[in-house]
């Protein structure tokens, strides 16, 4: 039954899957000709200063911050609106498998797509700043950008939890929440500014719980 | 008898309004029920209670013995439902939903389905997002059918079928119901097609069930009159036990009795009203329907 409701969910992301990859090896690529650009235009010295002091790095990676957001909302929206449309979330309600285990598996398998987006993104990004830097610059730009994966994390769950919710006002209250608790994660724009970092890891991870809430509601027929 | 659906002292509220009053049902085992009720008489809202979609304010549903609102796995997959509209994941195709679908069901009958959508003459990777609303419903007939399963609860299967698609959903439903002794729950606002099909029928009024019985019975025990005379104009009350429901147009009183004819002609004679001539007129389902719901 979790092949099918994988094989489910694959079926609503997969070209999601494919152009969110395609885009992250042309934004990898993209910075390869950047920093590359900014080394022969600055020289070796006057870029080493920007990327230390100015936290240059950051600027050129800009997608970094953006496309873990993107994913998140696309893949929640991809797979939960067409089974909140004409309320065909009943269907799914009506397999013969638990419910909790039903909505469990499906955000754990689109997670698991947005992870795999992620990770191919991250390891893009230190094999991409690695070709011209130093071991202590890759760390400085993977732990400042962590956020923003986590970022990323937040705003798929959240996405899944306001689309399951069936009540339209609750659905804009967890809105304007969801926007004050993602913002928090892209506001850094120099190096090492993760400070609470794992407090924001322990909240992401409770967040399918999130899903279990308005599923339950919608379950109960709440208008 | 066993019972497949039973509900007791259902009573459900939107808010402050009552939809349903203690209503008391049940289904038998291997018989095909309709329910018949106008708009915003609680069929729906039956309906929902019974596909677990709703929770009752009070009362009870028990479908195979567990309260409808959380039914087992187990009890699920003996389930057949069709939703309002045909519902179907229509962002797959043709064989996509039915790869699904077959691995929830260890009694999956895949030939049900393909022999339904060989008729259809469409490729396999046809998505349902592209069908038309009766390509979709022997779609979704074809899974139900796959599924094997012993109660079909069908909401208002005949929405947005064109005559074709209604009659061809009624004859595949017929051959396989009667051929596998399934138990059938079903809605639809085409009077004469649930006519075709049902063992017995279930009519809602006002928030209340106002009968349950088998079509036959009802087709031979419910009766309307005809007469004329002015003078009966407003005398004569309907639900008084004899007269189910009565109508005035100009000096006709057509009147709905579960009573005989003698019965009626007594029960005028004792409210003090003589009539020279009063005459049976045969009914259909529908007609019956509107005697014992009224038209407005």
């Amino acid at each position: 039954m979790l092949k099918a409701i994988l094989y489910k969910e694959w079926i609503k992301l997969r070209w999601a899957v494919i152009v969110i990859a395609g885009l992250t090896v042309l934004s990898l690529a993209y910075s390869i000709g950047m920093i590359n650009y900014y080394i022969e235009f600055q020289g070796a010295f006057t870029n080493w200063m920007y990327v230390i002091g100015k936290s240059l790095l950051l600027k050129n990676i800009v997608f970094v911050k953006v496309l873990p957001l993107i994913t998140g909302l696309i893949f929640g929206l991809l797979q939960f609106v067409p089974e909140m449309t004409r309320n065909r979330m009943r269907l799914s309600y009506h397999l013969p498998i638990n419910e909790k285990k039903l909505l469990l598996a499906s955000v754990g398998f689109g997670y698991m797509f947005l992870l795999a987006e992620i990770l191919f993104l991250f390891f893009g990004l230190w094999l991409v700043v690695s070709m011209s830097y130093p071991a202590e610059v890759i760390q400085k730009v993977l732990m400042s950008t962590l956020p923003w994966f986590l970022g990323g994390s937040a705003v798929y769950f959240l996405t899944a939890f306001i689309i399951l919710e069936p009540s339209w006002i609750y659905r804009l209250i967890y809105g304007v929440v969801t926007y004050g608790l993602v913002e928090l994660n892209f506001r850094a724009s120099t190096y090492d500014q993760y400070v609470g970092l794992w407090v924001f890891v322990l909240i992401v991870a409770v967040m399918p719980l999130t899903v279990l809430f308005a599923g339950h509601r919608f379950r109960r027929g709440t208008k | 008898m066993e019972h497949v659906i039973e509900c007791k002292n259902l009573t459900h509220y939107y808010g402050d309004k009552l939809v349903l009053n203690d209503l008391n049902l049940s289904v038998e085992k291997g018989r095909i029920f309709g329910i018949l009720g106008k708009n915003g008489m609680g069929k729906t809202t039956t309906i929902n209670i019974l596909m677990g979609f709703l929770r009752p304010t009070s009362g009870q549903c028990l479908v195979f013995g567990e309260e409808s609102h959380k039914l087992s796995p187990a009890t699920r997959q003996k389930i057949g439902l069709l939703h309002e509209g045909h519902l179907a994941y229509d962002f797959m195709t043709i064989r996509q939903v039915e790869n699904f679908y077959s691995r929830f069901f260890p009694n999956w009958k895949a030939d049900y389905y393909w022999d339904l959508m060989g008729k259809l003459g469409l490729s396999d990777n046809h998505k349902i997002k592209n069908m038309s609303c009766g390509q979709r419903s022997q779609v979704v007939l074809g899974l139900i059918f796959a599924q094997d399963p012993e109660l079909l609860i069908l909401d208002d299967y005949s929405m947005g079928l064109d005559p074709g698609y209604r009659a061809l959903f009624i004859d595949y439903l017929q051959e396989y119901v009667r051929e596998k002794n399934k138990t059938v729950f079903l809605t639809s606002h085409i009077i004469q097609d649930v006519e075709k099909v049902v063992d017995d029928t279930i009519i809602m009024g006002h928030q209340k069930l106002l009968l349950k019985m088998p079509l036959v019975a009802l087709k031979e025990g419910f009766h309307r009159y005809e007469f004329r005379n002015q003078n009966a104009i407003g005398h004569i009350a309907a639900d008084d036990k004899v007269v189910t429901n009565v109508e005035y147009v100009n000096d006709k009183v057509t009147l709905y009795s579960f009573k005989s004819l003698n019965d009626i002609k007594a029960h005028l004679k004792s409210l003090g009203i003589s009539v020279s001539e009063i005459a049976e007129i045969p009914m259909t389902l529908e007609e019956a329907f509107i005697g014992l719901t009224g038209k407005y």
